[in-house]
């Protein structure tokens, strides 16, 4: 023990509530850093669950943009990926896809939906907000359909439709010089207005997609293809509409997809939910494009704010 | 006129202390005060992050129903975060808030020395087997073995009566 003198005119070299206010600050940072860059290494594996949820959302295809700021696409090698893993652990029981999506590219939608069959874990379709075309038929692939009574849902058809320019590049002098070999090789092009037998040739096309389409659906939810031929005009149902039409099982949400699966498995329900996984480098692409996109729009609106107005008099 | 050559004696009040090794129960409730504040809002970061892995929220809660691997990823994280917190605190002010709400303190010369006083916080092999020889020493000593040996007490000033 030892005693010693106080001087209270003593000055603090540092103001303690500024030393203390940087050092939270600081840390909160570190720590934001770390739980952020920790979720972009994390694999799937290390999840726990015994369902996996798996989401299609935005625009199928097979490459998909992995936009993990505003995820608008579902690439079709990742979800296969996905269910494919969901298929060989053996802690995963069932397979939930939640679906939000108006479709996309068909032999993607197509290539999900047969994997989807394939397994041979119970699967579940929860059509949330939009389970459109190609998602929908992602959707036929399950064993059980539970939509929400205003989900749209349907829209068995095919889109191939363009813009063309022809008459555009006509008023402004410009020329589409054809070169092909093969008469139907520029087939599509917007450069040049479609002739009688290309567009024969296109419905062709069109109609053989559409009748596919109408088959597999015919299969998966054993229905007669006329039943379904007579709904695949290529109009959305609401939920409760698609439950009298037979293209959804049930109507509901979470809810009841937990019900559903708790009955089937007699056990409780854990959602594992799979992601699609973004490379460090994808996320500085996605971010430097997207200040890029904010910079641009910002001068834009400045450029525009400063022109005069045209003025009017009598 | 007064002469700035001659030193004069104002008779100011002067306060005399006692400086002695922290008592146990003031360290203990620090402690506790320092690391609710690092759970509760240091780490709550992470509680975004495990919401996509789990269906929980709670950092405990979490720690105790991931995934190995990823539970290694929380501690050495959180280790790292709650050393900075205390080896920051204890080299630049002297003490953690912690400490400040029950008036104990340190002085810590370098900020090696903050971070060795503190390694034993890090929840990993081999630094969690400190954590044994480190209440072994506080309850034989009143210093635990790293205060000794980076010779960094945490102490307590009492303040004396003058008679």
């Amino acid at each position: 023990m030892k005693t010693q003198e106080k001087n209270q005119s003593q000055e603090r070299k540092h103001n303690p509530w500024i030393v203390a206010l940087a050092i939270i600050a600081g840390l909160l940072m570190l720590s934001t850093l770390m739980a952020g860059c920790a979720s972009l290494f994390v694999d799937d594996a290390y999840k726990t669950g015994n369902v996996a949820l798996i989401n299609v959302a935005g625009e199928i295809s097979y490459s998909g943009q992995t936009n993990p700021l505003q995820t608008t696409s579902s690439s079709a090698q990742h979800v296969i990926d996905q269910l494919k893993d969901a298929q060989e652990n053996d802690e995963i029981k069932a397979i939930v896809l939640k679906i939000n999506s108006a479709g996309g590219a068909p032999v993607a939608s197509a290539h999900i939906m047969e994997t989807v069959a394939k397994t041979d874990k119970p699967t579940i379709a929860w059509i949330s907000e939009l389970g459109a075309s190609g998602a929908y038929w992602v959707a036929t692939g399950a064993d059980h359909i539970i939509a929400h009574d205003i989900s749209m849902v349907g829209s068995i058809g095919v889109i191939g439709s363009y813009l063309e320019f022809s008459e555009f590049l006509e008023e402004h002098n410009i020329t589409y010089n054809r070169q092909v070999a093969g008469q139907y090789k520029d087939m599509g092009t917007p450069f040049k207005e479609m002739t009688t037998a290309e567009q024969y040739k296109t419905r062709q096309l069109l109609d053989t997609m559409h009748d596919y389409f109408i088959s597999s659906v015919a299969q998966q939810r054993n229905l007669s293809k006329e039943e379904v031929a007579s709904i695949a005009t290529g109009e959305l149902f609401l939920g409760m509409q698609a439950k009298e039409k037979n293209l959804v099982d049930q109507l509901g949400g979470e809810t009841q997809v937990k019900t559903y699966l708790q009955n089937i498995l007699n056990e409780s329900i854990d959602f594992r939910t799979y992601t699609q996984k973004t490379s460090v480098f994808n996320l500085l692409q996605s971010l430097s494009s997207s200040m890029g996109e904010q910079i641009g729009s910002s001068l834009g609106k400045t450029v525009l704010e400063e022109q005069p107005q045209a003025q009017f008099s009598y | 006129m007064m002469n700035p050559n001659q030193e004069y004696n104002l008779n100011l009040p002067q306060q005399h202390i006692i400086i002695m090794n922290a008592p146990l129960l003031r360290r203990a409730v620090a402690f506790a005060i320092d690391i609710a504040f690092i759970l509760i809002f240091l780490l709550e970061p992470f509680s975004v992050f495990f919401k996509s892995a789990t269906s929980s929220q709670s950092f405990l809660e979490t720690l105790f129903t991931i995934h190995p691997g990823l539970a290694t990823i929380l501690l050495a994280s959180s280790g790292l975060i709650t050393v900075l917190y205390f080896s920051l605190f204890e080299y630049f002010a002297g003490q953690t808030p912690g400490m400040n709400l029950v008036n104990i303190k340190t002085n810590i010369p370098t900020f090696s020395k903050a971070i060795v006083r503190n390694i034993y916080l890090i929840p990993l092999t081999p630094f969690n087997l400190l954590l044994i020889i480190e209440l072994w020493y506080l309850f034989r000593t009143k210093q635990r073995f790293t205060e000794r040996f980076t010779n960094t007490p945490t102490l307590y000033s009492m303040p004396l009566e003058d008679n």
